[in-house]
């Protein structure tokens, strides 16, 4: 019995040291960034557009591009994914298609990214003639979230207790009932984290965008998803490709920029997290 | 409840957003699009800034796809002025016939193909036009430098070239094989003169080609080797690009402006004659030698001309 607990002491004590690995870690990135853009960062960097010249360089319109890709994926990828989900675990027998889609979708969430930028230019920009607009990026990176939005969604609504459906069937409630009334409220808090966290994994990606087309420079932020396609991943990739030493620095404060974005997000997803827990019965 | 409350407010939501994504034929897609070489990158992107600067509100953007891949979107009337490190081939032209799209080619800066070392590689500061052809030659079986010249040091020579869609490509095979695309095609390619310049910044025997005023960006971390083609070893300075010593590796560069826009696209013509004009000074900052002045006036005048036609 000592034998065993101490063995757990040390599992404890390991575990802590590896978080405290990540942590630092995390903080060292962090730090680096941040001192590498320290000084670069003048008063107009949040609203002025690129430069050729690293100390004039803002990144207003990519910026502005990754508020609008971050929308519009949430706007494409939620009610699809979620509706995907509540369809698959609610309504579709457990055999058959549905059950081939279901694992199907599990699959895609492991594909590399690049990929669905490559698939995003055949079909969006090509295809559907939306040509490297936002809209075009936006549905990309929805398509590259989807599938962790359904995984999670899945998971969430597979969590909610039967005995919850049960009851509301034994009251004479429709499937459609049971699902709005009772298992999407209790599923909401999982199914609103999982999604943030693909949205905000899909914002922070530039690969995909690059293959559809994004802009190297542009002179004004975008005010429609019919505008030219930018985003703060891609302008840190121009940044950091360029040669002259100066613009490392103006990525690292385009880099910390993103870093304060995403963590913006996460904390609104945690806000609407509380907020739909508290309403849930 | 609250689900159902999110759920309502994504259907004016989304009709907004499809709204915003109408075909942009009118006021939101008087965006003027320049894409093209990576050559001429750092003067398009001079000139757009300084335009922005002149003309507030005004809405330009820059893409980076090859000299090939600009020409192509050019034709298929997708972006409104290409940048082009060689003149358009009759293929393409032909493209551009059949799509109904007349264009102006005005020529606004010259460059030299520079041929780039690290700058930690200081056993090599010429080459002879031989010795680059026998370096870049389909099947070149020059691995090593001392293959290349006897005395030169036995290391491993490693190659960072523009792709295939990259006019610098066409133009430099062409010289220096004599026949377009001719080239060795194992080492690292790319259409981004860039990282052509950070590939060869990062490795002490590399070697690489690009574009002058990529050269100009990244002079700290690599050197340009000299060129000798029969009457001694040059430099390509900006001076000796523009008075032509350094041909046949100078050449010049264009931009190619869609005439197919007149009415949508007033501003389109306010920004290529600012480009033309603004060119002779930004040219010269951004690594390139500028061109006489009688080539700019000769652009302008096209350029009026092609305005006075269409409207």
């Amino acid at each position: 019995m000592r034998g065993a607990k101490r063995h757990r002491d040390r599992i404890g004590t390991a575990c802590a040291v590896m978080t405290a690995v990540v942590a630092a870690a995390f903080l060292a990135m962090a730090a680096v960034l941040v001192v590498r853009a320290w000084g670069a960062v003048g008063p107009g960097f949040l609203f002025d557009p690129s430069s050729r010249v690293a100390d004039r360089a803002g990144i207003g319109p990519a910026l502005a591009g990754t508020l609008w890709l971050a929308v519009l994926t949430a706007a494409f990828a939620f009610p699809v994914g979620v509706g995907t989900a509540v369809y698959l675990e609610e309504y579709a027998p457990r055999t058959g298609l549905a059950a081939v889609v279901g694992g199907a979708v599990a699959n895609l969430a492991g594909v590399p990214s690049v990929v669905y930028g490559v698939a995003g230019l055949a079909l969006f920009v090509r295809g559907m003639g939306m040509g490297p607009t936002l809209l075009a990026g936006g549905c990309t990176l929805a398509a590259l979230a989807l599938p962790t939005v359904i995984v999670t969604a899945r998971t969430a609504i597979r969590a909610v207790p039967r005995g919850l459906r049960e009851a509301a069937f034994s009251l004479g409630a429709t499937r459609w009932q049971v699902v709005r009334g009772q298992v999407l409220p209790a599923a909401a808090p999982g199914i609103v984290t999982g999604s943030c966290a693909a949205f905000t994994r899909a914002a922070g990606e530039a690969a995909p965008l690059l293959v559809l087309g994004a802009v190297s420079f542009m002179t004004f932020a975008p005010r429609t998803p019919a505008d030219p396609l930018t985003s703060l991943p891609t302008q840190v990739f121009a940044w950091s490709a360029r040669s002259q030493q100066d613009f490392a620095a103006v990525a690292a404060g385009a880099g910390v920029a993103l870093l304060l974005l995403l963590l913006a997000m996460n904390l609104v997803a945690r806000a609407v997290h509380r907020r739909v827990q508290g309403v849930s019965p | 409840m609250a689900v159902r409350g999110s759920a309502a407010g994504m259907v004016p939501l989304l009709a907004a957003l499809l709204a915003g994504c109408a075909p942009d034929a009118g006021e939101g897609g008087r965006v003027v699009v320049v894409d093209g070489s990576s050559s001429l990158y750092p003067l398009s992107e001079a000139v757009a800034e300084e335009f922005a600067r002149e003309h507030p509100g005004s809405r330009i953007v820059v893409r980076v796809s090859g000299t090939a891949g600009g020409l192509r979107r050019l034709c298929e009337g997708e972006v409104h002025v290409a940048g082009a490190s060689r003149a358009m081939t009759s293929a393409e032209a032909a493209r551009c016939r059949s799509a109904g799209i007349e264009y102006l080619a005005l020529p606004v800066a010259r460059d030299g193909v520079t041929v780039v070392v690290n700058s930690g590689n200081d056993a090599v500061g010429c080459l002879t036009m031989a010795e680059l052809r026998r370096l870049w030659e389909p099947g070149s079986g020059v691995t090593n430098w001392r293959d290349l010249r006897p005395g030169l040091p036995p290391e491993r020579v490693r190659l960072f070239g523009p792709g295939t869609d990259s006019g610098t490509f066409h133009f430099f095979t062409a010289v220096v094989m004599g026949r377009t695309g001719a080239s060795r095609a194992d080492h690292y390619q790319t259409e981004d003169d860039h990282l052509i310049a950070r590939g060869v910044a990062g490795n002490r025997w590399s070697l690489g080609y690009l574009g002058s005023a990529s050269y100009a960006a990244s002079e700290e971390r690599v050197r340009a080797l000299e060129v000798d083609t029969g009457f001694g070893c040059v430099r390509p300075t900006q001076a000796k690009i523009g008075d032509g010593s350094y041909s046949p590796l100078s050449r010049d560069l264009y931009i190619y402006m869609a005439n197919a826009y007149n009415n949508m696209y007033n501003n389109l013509y306010t920004f290529v004659a600012y480009y033309v004009s603004a060119s002779r000074e930004l040219a010269e900052e951004a690594g390139y030698a500028p061109l006489p002045s009688e080539e700019y006036e000769r652009s302008l005048a096209l350029l009026a001309a092609a305005r006075e036609g269409s409207s």
